[in-house]
């Protein structure tokens, strides 16, 4: 992505970047970034114990390194979502997206803010301070901004949509869009789910509420809203975008596919709201087996099963997904609009160096991870040692016994 | 295109605008991380700017535990699995072993392979495990007439060269290695004994005996006891629920023996010790 871009600026000197390059190119970055803490800790850690060059591994060191991957992981996985959102939804509703600028801004604050924020995950590990711990929280606030800023400027974007249909009034507009179509709705229930789940992040991430729900199955129930709901709702949209263009085989029935997102929909929200709640009530999350004869498990039993149902919703969406897919790849090939990304109301016609590439953010984001990483990680090579010798789980040498 | 050049440069209005908005954000969050929120102590006095830095650094000597009076401190094992500890049994000589082996025979059987209910097979026994048990007899974590006089005679060596000498020996304990573990038992399993060894009862908190003490699995410093003799491990068991053993390091065993019936012992010891683990593995 980055050689890809770098060509095409060379290419095209003085041209902004389209968004959808820039947004593509911002989530490598991020993945590139997001990799190096696991790529240490299985260079550093694993791989020598694993080669039998030490028998110690430290145990803190390696959930510090995982910390810097395990964040922005999912911001990872949220890209996609956010880059459909910018780069398609204006196409599908009819209408124009309301600023390119707010786009690169976006992801450029994604890229810069879910990285110096995973010790987050840590809050309740010994081996470090109250003082970064803090600082992380803090920073991972700010990825509200980036959030904050979509959901406005894609609710303005279908605000032109609707009004360009016709729509009229304070609210006429949303009753305008085009509901029928698979992307707008998706957009439509995928921002309330990142609603909800955000709201329920804010709370993961507060240094003083995370105890409430710490290991909790509240945690849970969060990340699938978040990624489950908000991220993979979107990319069904994306798929049934997509795979018309790809296959050259247009979608049979949107009407179906706007089923199939209700579903997802529904099942997500039965899924994960009794979730939240026996988080609260204490459920630890992990958990195999419950043992209804322990009252304080038998006070969550109605909210498990209605949770299990909202599962099996889940599964008959996600058939259903596989059966519109295949469904129209039986279909008679007919040839399809070719997928055209959004224009900006205004165009940019030019753009500040900043917002047209990485280089500055890059060296910012570099600067942000010494001040808030370099203490926490550091601190293991001059002050403290948790080394542990690590055990050997699995000896298993001989498959002759027992495979019968 | 002069707006192209110089990303960097801090005239122009972006770069002046994220250096600063950054080096603004992170001295507000040190600030109010590492000097305010370090400050403040639930039960305590308010700490000085300097004692707050180091607070929230995690490096003060103020964390222990607040001055309540504490039960004295009870250690149930002098051994902690280092790689220290674990390269000294490594190193055992089993040769040599054999020489100090002699002093067991009374008890634990020619060769190590007991012929009394009261005494364990040492016979291929894994080392580590009798390491272990051999410096708990010393520092006296665990009580048994002579042992603790027999193992107060022996050095460190002594003691990683005779687990080495057992371990070597083919005759007694089939050794961890070779099983995989039993799938299909599970918590439905009529046979008491069985679900208790391979899946345990969680209803109870208490885990599958075969993921420590095999068949199938090991967790460093168990015993294997396939072939075990019954009144032995039967016996321990009881010695564990009523507290006159107390040399396991985390106190699972106290923890799950406490939670055994009588009849329960029994029918595991049973299982392990007349071979019907060794059927068990054999059948399948």
């Amino acid at each position: 992505m980055v050689v890809n871009m770098t060509a095409w600026k060379r290419d095209n000197p003085g041209r902004p970047v389209p968004l959808a390059m820039f947004a593509i190119t911002a989530t490598a970055l991020l993945w590139a970034w997001a990799a190096s803490g696991v790529e240490i800790e299985v260079a550093g850690i694993l791989l020598p114990r694993a080669f039998g060059w030490s028998d110690l591994i430290d145990a803190a060191l390696g959930r510090t390194l995982f910390s810097v991957t395990l964040h922005s992981i999912v911001y990872f996985w949220l890209m996609p979502a956010y880059i459909a959102f910018y780069t398609l939804v204006a196409e599908a509703a009819g209408g124009r997206l309301y600023s390119d600028t707010m786009g690169r801004l976006t992801f450029i604050m994604f890229l810069v803010f879910s990285l110096p924020v995973g010790m987050h995950h840590l809050l309740a590990d010994p081996e470090h301070g109250s003082g970064f711990k803090f600082v992380q929280s803090f920073l991972t606030f700010l990825v509200a901004l980036p959030t904050l800023l979509t959901v406005f400027s894609i609710s303005a974007t279908l605000e032109i949509a609707g009004r360009h249909r016709g729509g009229r009034g304070l609210l006429g507009w949303i009753g305008a869009l085009p509901w029928n179509e698979p992307m707008v709705l998706a957009v439509g229930l995928s921002l309330l789910m990142l609603g909800l789940g955000g709201f329920g992040g804010l709370i993961n991430m507060s240094y003083a509420m995370n105890s409430m729900i710490h290991n909790s199955s509240w945690v849970t129930a969060h990340f699938h809203l978040i990624f489950g709901g908000a991220a993979v709702i979107m990319y069904f949209a994306i798929a049934y975008e997509m795979w018309p263009r790809i296959t050259g085989k247009p979608l049979r029935s949107k009407r179906l596919a706007c089923w199939q997102l209700w579903l997802w929909f529904w099942g997500m929200l039965i899924t994960t709201i009794p979730w939240h709640i026996a988080g609260l009530m204490g459920q630890p999350r992990r958990i195999a087996i419950f043992d209804y004869n322990i009252p304080l498990v038998a006070r969550t039993a109605a909210l498990v099963i209605t949770s299990v149902m909202g599962g099996l919703v889940l599964l008959i969406a996600a058939t259903l997904l596989i059966i519109i897919l295949v469904r129209s790849h039986l279909g008679e090939r007919a040839l399809t609009q070719p997928l055209r990304y959004a224009l900006a109301v205004n165009p940019p016609q030019q753009v500040p160096a900043a917002l047209n590439g990485f280089a500055l953010w890059n060296a910012v984001l570099l600067a942000v991870m010494v001040v808030t990483y370099g203490y926490p990680i550091g601190q293991f090579f001059f002050l403290k040692s948790h080394s542990v010798p690590a055990v050997q789980v699995t000896s298993q040498e001989s498959a002759s016994m027992g495979a019968r | 295109m002069a707006r192209d050049r110089g990303p960097f440069k801090l005239d122009n209005p972006w770069p002046r605008f994220a250096w600063w908005s950054t080096a603004g954000l992170l001295a507000i969050s040190l600030i109010l991380g590492f000097i305010v929120l370090g400050r403040e102590q639930q039960n305590g006095p308010t700490l000085g700017t300097w004692a707050a830095i180091c607070r929230a650094l995690g490096v003060t000597a103020d964390v222990g535990p607040a001055g309540e009076p504490q039960p004295p401190l009870r250690t149930p094992s002098r051994i902690a699995w280092t790689s220290a500890t674990l390269t000294q049994i490594g190193a055992g000589n089993a040769e040599h072993g054999a020489f100090v082996a002699l002093n067991c025979t009374a008890c634990h059987g020619e060769k190590g392979v007991s012929q009394a209910g009261l005494y364990p097979t040492l016979a291929g026994m894994d080392g580590i495990a009798i390491y272990k048990q051999l410096d708990d007899f010393r520092a006296s974590k665990r009580s048994w007439g002579a042992m603790n006089a027999i193992a107060q005679a022996l050095s460190a060596q002594d003691s990683a060269d005779v687990g080495a000498y057992f371990a070597s020996r083919t005759n007694g304990l089939p050794p961890f290695v070779g099983e995989r573990f039993q799938a299909g038992h599970t918590l439905r399993e009529d046979n008491p004994a069985v679900r208790l060894v391979f899946a345990g009862d969680p209803a109870r908190g208490i885990p599958p005996c075969a993921a420590c003490h095999g068949p199938g699995d090991h967790k460093l410093g168990a015993p294997q006891l396939k072939t075990q003799q019954p009144a032995y491990i039967e016996r321990q068991l009881a010695a564990f629920a009523q507290g006159f053993r107390q040399n396991d390091i985390n106190e699972q065993m106290r923890t799950i023996a406490a939670q055994l019936t009588p009849d329960e012992m029994r029918v595991v010891a049973e299982f392990y010790g007349t071979g019907a683990a060794v059927a068990q593995v054999a059948g399948r």
